[in-house]
C-alpha cells in the first residue's frame, strides 16, 4: 500500500534521511524504532507532506505522493498525528474531531467515526465540549489519535504516540492502537522510541539509525538480533 | 561638491539604518516594522535638546540614543511576552502612534517639523567633516554588529532564531537576548537620527512613517536578509535608485507613485528571484 | 445633553465601520501573521469606483457590487503575487514592503484614471439630511443604517467562523498550518480566503465612510486603515467580538473628543490611547492572549 523507496531528504542544511527503503502492506502494522535524532519524525513528515524529498519516491497505492500538496494526501487515506500531542488548542474537543473529518471519506462515515472513537476514547466523549488546550497530555494524544481515525483513513500515521506520557498512560495508548489494529484491520505505520513495546505490536519493524534503514524484519527477527537487543532493549546476549 | 557630501551622509545614515535593522529581523527574527521610529526618536531628541538647550551637541545625541534606547526597551518588554508575533502589530502601532502624537503636539513643530536646529560645523569643510563622524559611526555600527554576530554571542542568537526550544535548553535567557538585540538596533537607529538632525537640520512626521519603513526594509531584503554586507549594499543601491529618478526630471505627480512601482517591483522580482538577496547565500539567509 | 447622545450614534455607528476594517486586517493576520499594508487604497477603491460608476449612470447596488469584485480580484493578486512569495522566505517580512507597494501603486492608478479630486460620494440608502426622532433625540438614519449593516456583516462573519466548516478551517489554519494541512484543510485556498473577505470588508468599510463623508479622493484610506489598526490593536486582535469592542470605543472617544474639544485632538487622543494601551496592556483592552513564560 505505501511503498518508499531510496528516499533522501535534507534538513535544515543537514541530511536527515539517506536512500530510506520501507513498505507497508494493506493491513499490517508495521513500526519503525531508533534513537532520538535517527530521522524517524523526518520520514513521516516526508510522507505526510510536510518536508520535501529530495531523491527518491513514495507512492500510495502504486501512485507517487511526491507531487501531491499536504492536504491532498489526507484526502488520499493517510491520516498523521503528528509527534507532541499536537491538538488545536483553543477549539473544543469535539471541534478538533470534526476538523479531523474534513477529508470527504471522514465526513461520509462521520456518525459512525465519531461512534467508534468514543468507544475507543470515552474521556472523548464526556469532555466533548472542554477545549483541547485543558486536557491532560494523555487525553490530548487520545484526541491526536482519534483526530486522525476521524478522517477515515486507509492509513494511520503514529509519531511517537507514547512521547512525554506517564507509563501507565502509554500502555493505554499502545492497547488502543493495538485494538485499531485488530479490530478495525487499519494499516498502520508506527514510529516509536519505545522500542520493545512498538516491536512486539507489529507484524514488521524497520530499525532506523542516523538517517538510514540498519535492519528491518519481523518481530522475532529482530528481536531475536543481539544488537537490537544491546542497543535498544538493554539486555545482554543471551 | 557638497550635493556628494550630503549623498554620501545619507548613505551613511541609511547603513547604519539597515545594519541596525538587519541585526533586528534578519540575525535576531523579531519581526518589528517600526525601526524609523527609533530614528525619529533619536532625532527630535537631538533636535529639541540642540534647540532648547545650551548642551554640547554629542550629549544631545547621546540622549537620543539614550530615548530610543529606553522606548524600545519598554516596548519590548511588554509585548515579546505575547505570544504570536505580537511585537509586529506592537511596533507598528507603536509607531503610528508616536508620529501621531508627534504632529499634533507643538513642542515638536507638528507636521511643519523642527527646522531651527542650531548649525554645529561652521566652514567649507562642514559637509565632510559630517561625512567623515558619520562614515566613522556607521562602520562602527557595521563593525559592533559583525564582531557580535560572529561570535558566542551571535551563536546563540542564530540558535536561538532556528530553534528557541533547543536554545532555552541550552540555559540561555530568550528574553534577554531579544531585549538586548531589540535595544542595541533600536539605539543606532537613534544614534542615525541624531546625526540626521544636526547634518540636515531639518526633521518633519512624515520621514518617518511606514514610507520609511518600508525602505529600510526594502534595503535589508534587496542586500541579503541576515547578512554582514547586504544592509550596506541595499542602502547603497536605494539612495542612488530616488537621484538617479530625480535626474530624470519627471513631473512630481509620477514620481510617487513611480517609487511605490520601483520598490514593489524589486521586493516581488527578488523573492521570486534572489530571495536571499544581492549578497546572501541560501545558507546565510534565514532559515525557516 | 442631545449633543452628546447624537455624538456617541455617530461614534458607535463609525466605530463599527472600524471594527470592519480591524477585523479584515485580523482575518489575514490569523490565516498568515500577514497585513496587507495596502488596505487603505482597497477602501479607497471600493469608494471611489463605486462613486464614479454612480455618476456614470450605474444602478447603486451593482455599482457596489463590481466595485466589489474588483477588490477580489486585487485581492486574489495581493495574496499570490506579493504575500505568497515573500512568506516562502520565513522572517523576511517582504510582504510588508511588497502591499505597501501594491497599495501605492492602486492609489497612483486611481489618481491617474478618477482624477486626484474628491469625487461626491452618493446617497444610498437615506441621504444625510434624514433622521428619526426618539425622545426630542435626533438620530441620522444614515448613521443607524451603517450600525446595522457593520454589525449585522460582523455577526454574519462571526457565525460563519464559528459554525461552518470552512470557519473551522480557517480557525484551524489560524491556530497551527502545518498541522491544519496535515490534518487534509486546504491551506492555500484558505489563506487566499481570508484575503479575499478582508479586502471586501475593507471596500464595504470604504463604501460606508464615504457615505458619511459624503466625498472620496485617492488619499482616502490611509488614515481610515490607521483607525481600523488602532481598533484591531485595542480589541486585541484576537476574536471579531474584541475588534468590534475596539471599534466601538475608538468611535466614540473620537467623536466626543472631536465634537468636544477639537477633530484635530480628536487623532491625537486616539493614538495617545493607542501607544498607552501597547506598553501598558500590549494584548488589548479586551483581548486574552497566551502569554509565553520566559
Amino acid at each position: 500500500m505505501l511503498d518508499v523507496a531510496g528516499l533522501s531528504v535534507a534538513y535544515g542544511g543537514l541530511r536527515a534521511l539517506t536512500e530510506v527503503s520501507i513498505s507497508v502492506a494493506e493491513g499490517q502494522f508495521v513500526t519503525v524504532v531508533g534513537p532520538n535524532g535517527a530521522g524517524k519524525s523526518t520520514l513521516f513528515k516526508t510522507i505526510c507532506g510536510v518536508v520535501p524529498a529530495q531523491a527518491g519516491s513514495i507512492d500510495f497505492d502504486g501512485a507517487s505522493l511526491l507531487k501531491r500538496p499536504a492536504a491532498m494526501r489526507a484526502h488520499l487515506g493517510i491520516a498523521h498525528v503528528p509527534e507532541g500531542r499536537q491538538v488545536f488548542k483553543t477549539m473544543t474537543v469535539h471541534e478538533n474531531l470534526e476538523l479531523g473529518a474534513y477529508p470527504a471519506a471522514g465526513r461520509r462515515q462521520w456518525k459512525h467515526t465519531l461512534e467508534r472513537i468514543h468507544t475507543l476514547f470515552p474521556i472523548l466523549h464526556e469532555r466533548a465540549q472542554q477545549l483541547a488546550g485543558t486536557l491532560s497530555g494523555g487525553e490530548q494524544q487520545m484526541l491526536a489519535i482519534g483526530r486522525g481515525l476521524a478522517s477515515a483513513p486507509r492509513l494511520l500515521l503514529l509519531d511517537e504516540p507514547s512521547m512525554g506520557l506517564a507509563p501507565a498512560v502509554a500502555d493505554t495508548i499502545f492497547e488502543r492502537i493495538s485494538q485499531i489494529h485488530r479490530e478495525d484491520g487499519l494499516t498502520i505505520l508506527l514510529v516509536e522510541q519505545r522500542v520493545a513495546e512498538a516491536l512486539e505490536l507489529a507484524d514488521r519493524g524497520y530499525v532506523l539509525e542516523t538517517g538510514r534503514v540498519a535492519m528491518e524484519g519481523s518481530y522475532q527477527t529482530l528481536m531475536a538480533d543481539d544488537r537490537v537487543r544491546r542497543a535498544y532493549l538493554g539486555m545482554g546476549e543471551a | 561638491m557638497e550635493y556628494l557630501a550630503s549623498a554620501g551622509m545619507l548613505i551613511g545614515i541609511y547603513i547604519i539604518l539597515a545594519a541596525s535593522y538587519n541585526l533586528i529581523i534578519g540575525y535576531g527574527g523579531l519581526n518589528t516594522i517600526a525601526h524609523p521610529i527609533f530614528f525619529a526618536l533619536g532625532a527630535y531628541t537631538a533636535a529639541l535638546l540642540g534647540i532648547g538647550t545650551t548642551l554640547p551637541s554629542v550629549v544631545c545625541v547621546l540622549a537620543g540614543i539614550g530615548v530610543a534606547v529606553v522606548a524600545s526597551v519598554a516596548l519590548a518588554v511588554t509585548t515579546l511576552r505575547i505570544e504570536g508575533d505580537y511585537l509586529l502589530i506592537a511596533s507598528l502601532g507603536f509607531q503610528l502612534g508616536l508620529l501621531q502624537l508627534v504632529n499634533n503636539f507643538e513642542f515638536t513643530g507638528g507636521p511643519a517639523g523642527l527646522s531651527n536646529i542650531p548649525v554645529t560645523i561652521t566652514g567649507p569643510g562642514r559637509g565632510w567633516l559630517y561625512l567623515l563622524i558619520c562614515a566613522v559611526l556607521a562602520v562602527v555600527v557595521v563593525w559592533l554588529i559583525w564582531r557580535a554576530m560572529a561570535g558566542p554571542f551571535g551563536r546563540a542568537v542564530r540558535a536561538m532564531r532556528d530553534d528557541e526550544l533547543a536554545c532555552a535548553a541550552l540555559g540561555r535567557s530568550l528574553f534577554t537576548m531579544k531585549i538586548v538585540i531589540f535595544a542595541f538596533g533600536c539605539g543606532a537607529a537613534g544614534l542615525a537620527g541624531g546625526l540626521y538632525a544636526y547634518y540636515f537640520q531639518y526633521i518633519s512626521p512624515e520621514q518617518f512613517n511606514v514610507a520609511q519603513s518600508a525602505t529600510i526594509l526594502t534595503m535589508v531584503v534587496l542586500g541579503g536578509i541576515g547578512t554582514t554586507w547586504g544592509p550596506l549594499v541595499g542602502a547603497f543601491v536605494l539612495v542612488a535608485l530616488p537621484q538617479a529618478i530625480t535626474f530624470m526630471q519627471l513631473p512630481t505627480s509620477l514620481v510617487g507613485p513611480l517609487q511605490g512601482i520601483i520598490f514593489t517591483v524589486l521586493v516581488i522580482l527578488f523573492l521570486f528571484l534572489r530571495p536571499y538577496g544581492l549578497v546572501g547565500k541560501r545558507e546565510a539567509g534565514v532559515a525557516h | 445633553m442631545e449633543d452628546a447622545l447624537t455624538l456617541i450614534l455617530a461614534g458607535i455607528s463609525v466605530g463599527s465601520v472600524y471594527a470592519l476594517i480591524a477585523i479584515g486586517l485580523n482575518l489575514t493576520y490569523w490565516t498568515t501573521r500577514t497585513m496587507n499594508f495596502g488596505q487603505g487604497s482597497v477602501m479607497m477603491l471600493g469608494a471611489m469606483m463605486t462613486a464614479v460608476l454612480v455618476a456614470g449612470g450605474v444602478i447603486d447596488a451593482l455599482a457596489a457590487l463590481a466595485s466589489l469584485v474588483v477588490i477580489a480580484a486585487i485581492m486574489v493578486f495581493t495574496e499570490v503575487f506579493t504575500v505568497r512569495p515573500a512568506l516562502k522566505i520565513g522572517g523576511s517580512m517582504g510582504w510588508a514592503v511588497s502591499t505597501l507597494g501594491v497599495g501605492i501603486i492602486l492609489q497612483g492608478v486611481a489618481a491617474k484614471y478618477f482624477g486626484s479630486q474628491a469625487v461626491a460620494f452618493p446617497d444610498m440608502v437615506f441621504s444625510a439630511q434624514d433622521y428619526v426622532e426618539v425622545f426630542g433625540v435626533r438620530f441620522a438614519l444614515q448613521y443607524l443604517a451603517i450600525l446595522v449593516l457593520s454589525v449585522a456583516l460582523v455577526a454574519l462573519l462571526e457565525l460563519l467562523l464559528r459554525r461552518t466548516v470552512w470557519g473551522r478551517a480557517m480557525r484551524a489554519v489560524s491556530m497551527d498550518a502545518d498541522l491544519a494541512a496535515v490534518a487534509g484543510i486546504p491551506v492555500r485556498p484558505i489563506v487566499l480566503g481570508s484575503y479575499i473577505a478582508s479586502g471586501l470588508l475593507a471596500g464595504i468599510a470604504g463604501m460606508l465612510i464615504a457615505q458619511t463623508g459624503g466625498t472620496v479622493d485617492p488619499a482616502f484610506g490611509f488614515d481610515l486603515m490607521i483607525f481600523g489598526f488602532v481598533a484591531a490593536v485595542l480589541g486585541g486582535i484576537g476574536s471579531s467580538s474584541g475588534a468590534l469592542l475596539g471599534g466601538l470605543v475608538l468611535g466614540v472617544i473620537e467623536k466626543l473628543v472631536g465634537g468636544y474639544v477639537s477633530t484635530a485632538a480628536a487623532h491625537g487622543i486616539a493614538f495617545a490611547l493607542l501607544v498607552v494601551v501597547l506598553v501598558a496592556r500590549p494584548q488589548g483592552l479586551f483581548g486574552q492572549r497566551e502569554v509565553v513564560k520566559v
